[in-house]
Order: C-alpha cells, then structure tokens, then sequence
C-alpha cells in the first residue's frame, strides 16, 4: 500500500471517521445479506418457510434450523475471529427475516392476496441469541458447535410452538379430520402446488410412535454440530486476506 | 457501460410490472402441448352454476373427465393426482372438492380409461373478473386444465370472512386466525434480537476493536457488563421460549399433526350401453382449419343413435339439431355448427356403419390446437357422443394418428 497523508488529525474526528466506517458497512453487509440469505433460504427449503402445511413434526425443523444455520457460522466466524463482536448469528438472522417479511407483505399478500397467517416465517432469532452468547462465553468455536450450533437445532421447535400451535386445532372437514394448517393449505389456493408436492412426515424413522418430534429435533441439533463444523472450517478457509498477499 | 446496465434495469423493472398484467388475463392454458390436452384429460359435461357472485357468494364448478386409454407416454400415468382447480390465486377461496361424491381434500389414485364425476365450490373472495377452470394435477407429469370460464366477482374484498369450526368447539375466521400471536411473537424476537445488535452497535465496532484485538488487548473487547447483559439475556431467551412452549400447550391442549397420504378413489361404474368407435383415418387440412375423421361405428346399445358432438381439449363441436341445448358454455370454445356427417340418418342397433366427420372451426387455431404437429406424439383424441330419439346419451372415446395436409383440399 502506497503511504497515504493521514485524513484526520484529532480524536474525535478519528472516532467520527470510525463510526461513519462502521454505519456504511453496517448498511452495505444488511442489505446484501438480507437479499442473499433469503434467497439462500428461498432455494433450499422455500416452501417450508412460506406455507403454515408444510411445518411438520418431521422435516420442517430439520431443515429449517440445518439449512439455516450456514450463513450464522460464517457471520460469527468474521465479526468474532476479526473484532469480538458477538453478535454474527442474531445479525444475519434478522437479515433473513427482513428479506422474508419484505418477501411475505409485499408479494405473498400485497400482490397475490394470501393471508398473512398462512404464509409466516418460522424464526431463529431465539436460537440465534443463544448461539451468540455461546460463542461470547467460551471464546471457543469447538464448545460453539457442540453446545450452541447443538441448542440452536434442539430450540427451533419449541420457539415456534407458540405461533404455531393455534394452526394445530383439529376440524372435522366435509368428514375428513384436518388441522386448520391443512385447511388453510387447501383452501387458499396455490394454483402450480397441487398438494401431492407436500412432504408431509414422510421417512423411515417410524420406531419412535407418537415421539417424532423429539427426534427429529435430536437428529438435527446433531447435523447441526457437523453443520458448524463444515462451516467454520470453510470460514477460516475463505474470510482471510491471504488472497490479496504481497498487496497489504 | 455502466449506462447499458442501467437501461437493462429500467427495461426489466418495465417488463416486470407489465408482466402481472398479462398474466391475469391469459394463465396459460393453451400453452400445453395439444397431444397432451386431447389425449390426456378429456372434460366434459363442465358447468359454472353462476358467472357472477358477490364476495363471500359460492360458484360450484362441476362436471366430468375420462382418462384417455391412449395416455401419451411422454407424462406420468395418474396414479398420483391431485383434483385441482385453475384460478389467478386465492381470488377465490375452496370451500370442498367431491370426486364421485366423495370429498377430495388430497390426492388420490385415478384409473387410466375411467370415468370420473367432480363439484368444486369456491367462496369469492376478490373482486374482479376471474377465469375459472377445473383442473387436474399428475404427480411428475404436470397439470391438465379443462375450459375456463370468466366469473366476475363483486362488492368489497374487506368484507370476506373465512370461518370454520374446530373440533374443540371453536369458530375461527381463517383470515386472520393466529395471526396476532404469530405477529406479537415476531415482534418480540425482534425486540431481543434488536437489542442485542444496538448493544455492540453503539460503539466503535470494526476497526477499531479489530486492532485492539491485535495488540492483544482482547479483554478490554468484552466487558464485565458485556457478560452480564450477555446472561441476563440468555436467561431471558431460554424462559421466553419456555413460556412460549407451555403456554400454548396450555392454550390449545388438544392438536392433531399436518394431515397428508393419498385418499381413497374408485371410479364411476363402466357404461354397459355402449357405442363403438374406431378411427380408421384423420386429416388435418391445416388452411381450412378442420378435422376430417373417418370413422367405424357399432351400435352396441338398444335404441337407434345419431352423432350429436365430437369434443376434444375441450372444444366442443356440435351437430345442430341432434345435441340437446348445450346450457351456459364459453363462446370460444363451442362449434354451434361445427360438425358435419356424411351419414346424419340413425344407426340402428346391431349396425356397423362408416361416418365420414369433418370438424371445422377457427379453434383449432386460436386454442393452439394446430400446433400438434410440432409435437413428439402427433395422434389425435376425443369423445363422440351419439344420442337417441329420447336424448339418452352415450359417450365413446377414441384416438390415433392425425395425418396434416398442408395445402388447401
Ligand atoms: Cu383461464
């Protein structure tokens, strides 16, 4: 780097100069990763996130939490390995749900008129913070995986129940039983989703009876640590100057 | 450059907002390939009981389909289908789909050959003119539209209501059930999450932490009162996702899981009276947009018949005079006096006779029809139907090969 004349020449416009950095930074990483990780979202388990019929006991919070989880890894990796700011995961989560509420009042109700109680987001925010906090408290991306990138998949049910469950009574439609989620489903038309597309508990994890949920839940805080893993190794590959040596 | 970039941007935010426009007046019906609307899913007896409702009205969309026994090959057999109907979105809302009288909320298992009965009722819930089609979805080989037909929808989209009764006893407005918990509990993540980022936020946040970091003063990056916000808000998180979890156990004790699994089916009884058709030849004469078919025909049944109407995607061509008055049918879509038969006296029973059929109207064109000659499976199907001197009707299919002729006869 050729040597620069210095910009400024006091503290507090160095503090000015500093924080203006930040905010311009701030705003560019917000926008471009709310466009990124949700169309990351969209393309890998889109449909799970758009439609209440779709967020079953067996394949909605495995995927969700396991494929959202890649761009919080690498979130964390950056801002912690780079300033100690932990707050990597919460950030790019609520980039993600920018991105998908933007997505749901503008398209998905504005333009298409579905009702938004059929088309939320589940949200990660609650595993989020625990993830962040992990990372804080143990200064450790190994206890990081294990324990948080662990609760981050076990907490995605039960974060959900509370906006879920509603969508859970049972109806006795036209003689066949149905929870309002699936009448929701059929009745809010989705004119190129005819409803065989639907993966609805589909597996052969059928030993477990009534106990899906848990573990499924389990199965996938256990992807969930590996996930961290992959991703963290790819991080510290990738978020690093040592593709512009010779020019620092 | 640069500028190019830009015209390209303009240009395509252009076309994007054209494109929902066009989109609401045409949604693509004739698009499909015609080998596979005449050979596929053949529609009939298809009836709208009004063309004109208010919001929170019902429109019942009924009628029948054969499954052609000459299926192309080139989609999936409907072993996996799901009874559908073609409209712009939830402009209406589906109240019940009965196939053969029995509900048909999911998919099922259809029968290649056979016959089935369906009624659809949709509760209007946006205003505006809207195209209305049955419409039937095969799992890997892709959706079927029968004739669409233009119902307007009138009054006040705020005034919709959606309610459906639980098993609990409870009567819910699907528009707006669950929502506030679902936006309150959004709210408050965000809330949490909010925090936690303008907590770091409103210090020196990049830079400068990243060369306190490198001169190895690390502690001063976390602070004592870091980890104590840090905590109280981990305690906070975990307790809200357990309030979150038991208090609506609480609330709604008893829920089912996600419903799903094929239904059952069974189609409608064979025809035992029936009227024999076999195609021996089929021309298309592309510049006089008309269909010549010839045709044996047996009399199987026990009165004597004449050929009333040739259908096919659809399309409906009628020999004026022998067909009963058709009822309410999209004028685009009807030959009044499309059908011509050399041999128009009855057949009696017992006979087998050679009709010579031209059917001839400008729909072949406008319904994309035409085009089946750009096809991999360039055979042609339909559906006669011969009726007796009491209008008692029988229906037989038939289908093969389609010769073009290109220039006039
Ligand atoms: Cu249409």
């Amino acid at each position: 780097m050729r040597t620069v004349a210095p910009g400024v020449d006091s503290y507090a416009e160095a503090y000015r100069v500093h924080r203006a950095f930040d905010y311009i930074l701030v705003f560019i990483f917000i926008t471009l990763l709310t466009g990124i990780h949700h169309l990351h979202a969209m393309l890998s388990v889109g449909d799970w996130t758009f439609w209440t019929d779709w967020k079953d006991r067996r394949w909605w919070l495995f995927v969700i939490p396991l494929s959202s989880l890649v761009f919080p890894v690498v979130g964390q990796y950056i801002l912690w390995q780079h300033c100690r700011v932990p707050f990597g995961a919460t950030l790019m989560v609520v980039c993600l749900l920018l991105g998908q509420w933007i997505d749901r009042v503008n398209n998905f109700a504005g333009w298409v008129y579905y009702p938004l109680n059929f088309v939320w987001p589940g949200t990660l925010l609650p595993s989020a913070i625990i993830l962040d906090l992990v990372l804080m408290f143990t200064n450790s991306y190994v206890l990081t995986a294990v324990l948080g990138a662990w609760s981050w998949g076990i907490l995605f049910y039960p974060s959900q129940w509370y906006m879920l469950g509603a969508f859970h009574l049972p109806v006795d439609y036209h003689g066949v039983l149905m929870s309002i989620a699936d009448v929701q489903g059929f009745e809010y038309i989705r004119t190129g989703t005819p409803e065989y597309i639907r993966i609805i508990e589909k597996g052969t994890l059928r030993t477990f009876g009534q106990d899906v949920t848990p573990v499924s839940a389990f199965f996938c805080a256990f992807a969930c640590i590996l996930v961290y893993f992959v991703f963290n190794q790819f991080a510290k590959l990738v978020a690093s100057v040592k593709f512009i040596k010779g020019r620092i | 450059m640069r500028r190019k970039i830009t015209n390209l941007g303009i240009i395509s935010l252009i076309l994007l907002s054209i494109a929902p426009a066009s989109l609401v007046n045409a949604h693509g019906e004739r698009s499909q390939e015609p080998f596979l609307r005449m050979l596929s899913v053949q529609w009939y007896d298809t009836k709208w009981s009004t063309d004109k409702v208010a919001v929170n009205e019902e429109v019942v969309l009924s009628g029948k389909f054969h499954l052609h026994t000459g299926w192309p090959e080139a989609i999936a057999k409907p072993d996996v289908a799901f009874m559908h109907v073609y409209v712009p979105g939830p402009v209406f809302v589906r109240k019940g789909v009965w196939v053969n009288g029995k509900p048909m909320v999911r998919s099922a298992s259809y029968e290649i050959g056979r016959d089935y009965e369906y009624k659809i009722v949709m509760k209007a819930r946006r205003p505006g003119m809207h195209h209305l089609h049955p419409m039937l979805n095969v799992k890997d080989g892709g959706p079927n539209a029968g004739p669409g037909n233009w119902v307007e929808i009138t009054g006040d989209a705020a005034d919709f209501t959606n309610p459906v009764t639980t098993l609990t006893g409870e009567t819910v407005d699907l528009e707006t059930w669950g929502w506030s918990r679902v936006r309150n509990w959004h709210i408050l993540w965000a809330l949490l999450g909010g925090f936690w980022l303008v907590w770091w936020l409103r210090r020196p946040l990049l830079a400068g932490r990243n060369i306190l970091l490198r001169q190895g003063r690390e502690d001063e990056l976390i602070t004592p009162m870091d980890r104590k916000v840090g905590m109280g808000l981990g305690i906070l998180t975990l307790a809200l996702i357990f309030y979150g979890y038991f208090s609506t156990i609480d609330k709604f004790p008893i829920t089912v899981p996600l419903q799903a699994g094929l239904m059952e089916l069974n189609p409608l009884p064979v025809d035992e009276d029936v009227v024999d058709v076999e195609l021996q030849e089929a021309h298309y004469d592309i510049p006089g947009r008309s269909v010549r078919m010839t045709v044996n025909v047996t009399n199987g049944a026990t009165s004597p018949v004449r050929l009333g109407e040739f259908a096919t995607a659809s399309i409906r061509w009628l020999n004026a005079g022998v067909a009963p008055d058709v009822g309410p049918y999209p004028q685009d879509l009807i030959a009044l006096n499309g059908l011509e038969v050399d041999s128009d006296t009855p057949i009696q029973p017992g006979e087998t006779r050679t009709l010579n059929i031209v059917a001839t109207d400008a729909a072949w064109e406008t319904e994309r029809l035409a085009l089946l000659i750009y096809d991999p499976d360039s055979r042609f199907g339909g559906m006669l139907f011969f009726y007796d001197e009491n209008g008692k009707r029988h229906k037989q299919t038939f289908g093969g090969p389609l010769i073009p002729t290109f220039t006039a006869i």
